[in-house]
């Protein structure tokens, strides 16, 4: 009895040969089991030693393998071959560079993510024997969602606005700043303000939403996005209609 | 454009152009009304031309798809926590819903009957 | 890609701000408005009366329904343009940011001048 089998057409390219992106089908034996990382890893293995991708936990919490499949971005570690419908087609993540076969430069997100400083930002830090900074569960709730980002850039591939404007700041930059400007502990609004709140940062969105749909670890950056939106238009109109409650600290 | 989702959110932004014209008709009738109330006569018989109907038949549909898309997109943006727990989209936007059906009824009243 | 100066657009939350609130007001009014005055009254499903002259001249002389009827027009007015003026840029216009811009916000301010006279005419 013939073992079942699946085939995969995989983009190839090699930058010091050829001239663009091609394509390569393999055939690969077919478990009811197998995500497309395991197919791709058996290609490796066993059939084609030159294929180039990246991937390291195997189990969604890296970010790393994150690859367009049928068109879709998705971390292959996580989408199962039965659910491809027959026909399985891996192209590098869509709206980044094309680095080697399937692997895409990454630069411009982590410039990005860098900008947006990521980190808890204080006006002056509290002396040790102060004690810890406390947050309640309500105090946590408020930017959980966000702080769960693995930076797959999933967000950035299926992101229309971002495929035609490079300079958008992005779904996950934003996403993982507003965990920051939600956080109790945190007094870094107003720095970060330059880059959220710029023509390329927040107000290049148009609330598609692709982002939040194809995002695995269930951020909602477009809800983020938005939050913010309303957050920036609410504090500008208080702002002029009632300056003197402006706050006095930079946050 | 394989994708439906980006087919919807094409969509929606078409509503924009719909909306737009019925605001210019919108105007245009009370422009009439205001400035020139001799002619409105005529512009009510040139409003019932078929074509017009068809296009305003188009708008609201239009108007419909806006508000439908605008009330789930509601439910992502306004965060209510009650009794420390968020509150879930589904009744954020269902809760529009019930607004809408609420002001187009009475609003629906006012003109027919007020 | 090289790092760039992000630009500041100050007036961002202020087209925000009416984009959102007439959407909210699109949304919740504009379709029975399109169903009675611009589909059941030409279409003379609901008396005549409802459309004349003579009730609408009189109910625009209303100051609440004067005010009304700014809102109606003048809020989904602007989140009309604010779309479009995305969807301008969207579709490959983007050096023309800042015409478009004017363009589209242009319009939405006259439209609402317009609005405003015809409500004090009305």
């Amino acid at each position: 009895m013939a073992l079942p089998e699946v085939t995969l057409t995989v983009t190839r390219y090699d930058p010091e040969s050829d001239q663009d992106l091609r394509t390569q089908a393999y055939t690969v034996p077919y478990r009811e089991d197998m995500v497309v990382l395991d197919a791709l890893n058996h290609i490796k293995d066993r059939v084609d030693a030159s294929l180039t991708y990246r991937w390291s936990c195997r189990m969604g919490v890296c970010g790393s393998c994150g690859m367009n499949v049928n068109g879709t971005p998705k971390l292959t570690c996580a989408t199962f071959l039965k659910d491809c419908g027959g026909e399985v087609r891996v192209e590098p993540l869509a709206n980044f560079p094309v680095v080697r076969d399937l692997v895409v430069d990454m630069s411009d997100f982590m410039e990005k993510l860098k900008a947006v400083k990521p980190w808890l930002i204080r006006m002056a830090e509290s002396p040790v024997e102060a004690g810890e900074y406390k947050q309640s569960p309500e105090e946590l709730d408020a930017y959980k969602p966000y702080a769960m980002c693995i930076n797959c850039t999933l967000c950035y591939a299926a992101c229309p606005v971002y495929g035609i404007e490079p300079r958008f700041v992005g779904p996950a930059a934003i996403a993982l700043a507003q965990r920051y400007n939600l956080d109790s502990r945190d007094q870094g609004r107003a720095e970060r303000k330059p880059i959220v709140g710029s023509e390329e940062g927040i107000w290049e969105c148009t609330f598609v939403g692709e982002c939040t749909v194809v995002c695995p670890k269930g951020v909602d950056p477009a809800g983020a996005i938005q939050r913010a939106k309303v957050m920036t238009t609410t504090e500008w109109w208080q702002s002029v209609l009632m300056p003197w409650t402006a706050k006095r600290a930079a946050a | 454009m394989s994708n439906p989702r980006y087919l919807l959110f094409f969509l929606r932004e078409c509503s924009a152009f719909f909306l737009a014209v019925f605001l210019g008709e919108l105007l245009c009738r009370f422009w009439i009304l205001a400035f020139r109330p001799e002619r409105y006569a005529a512009w009510l018989e040139w409003s019932k031309a078929p074509w017009i109907v068809a296009f305003n038949v188009l708008a609201l549909a239009f108007a419909c798809l806006h508000a439908a898309t605008f009330f789930k997109a509601a439910a992502t943006i306004l965060v209510v926590r009650m009794g420390g727990r968020r509150v879930p989209g589904a009744l954020i936007s269902g809760g529009h819903f019930a607004g809408w059906a609420v002001a187009s009824a009475v609003l629906g009243w006012l003109l027919v009957r007020a | 890609m090289p790092p760039h100066a992000y630009r500041a657009h100050p007036t961002e939350p202020f087209f925000w701000a009416l984009f959102s609130s007439g959407g909210m007001v699109a949304a919740m009014l504009m379709p029975v408005v399109i169903l009675v005055l611009g589909i059941l009254a030409p279409l003379g499903l609901v008396p005549a009366s409802v459309e004349s002259a003579e009730r609408l001249t009189a109910l625009g002389g209303n100051w609440l329904v004067k005010l009304f009827l700014l809102v109606l027009i003048v809020l989904p007015l602007f989140h009309v343009m604010h779309r479009i003026r995305f969807i301008l840029i969207d579709l490959g216009l983007k050096p023309l940011r800042r015409p478009i811009g004017v363009l589209c916000y242009g319009t939405a301010f006259l439209g609402s001048a317009l609005t405003a006279w015809v409500m004090l005419r009305l």
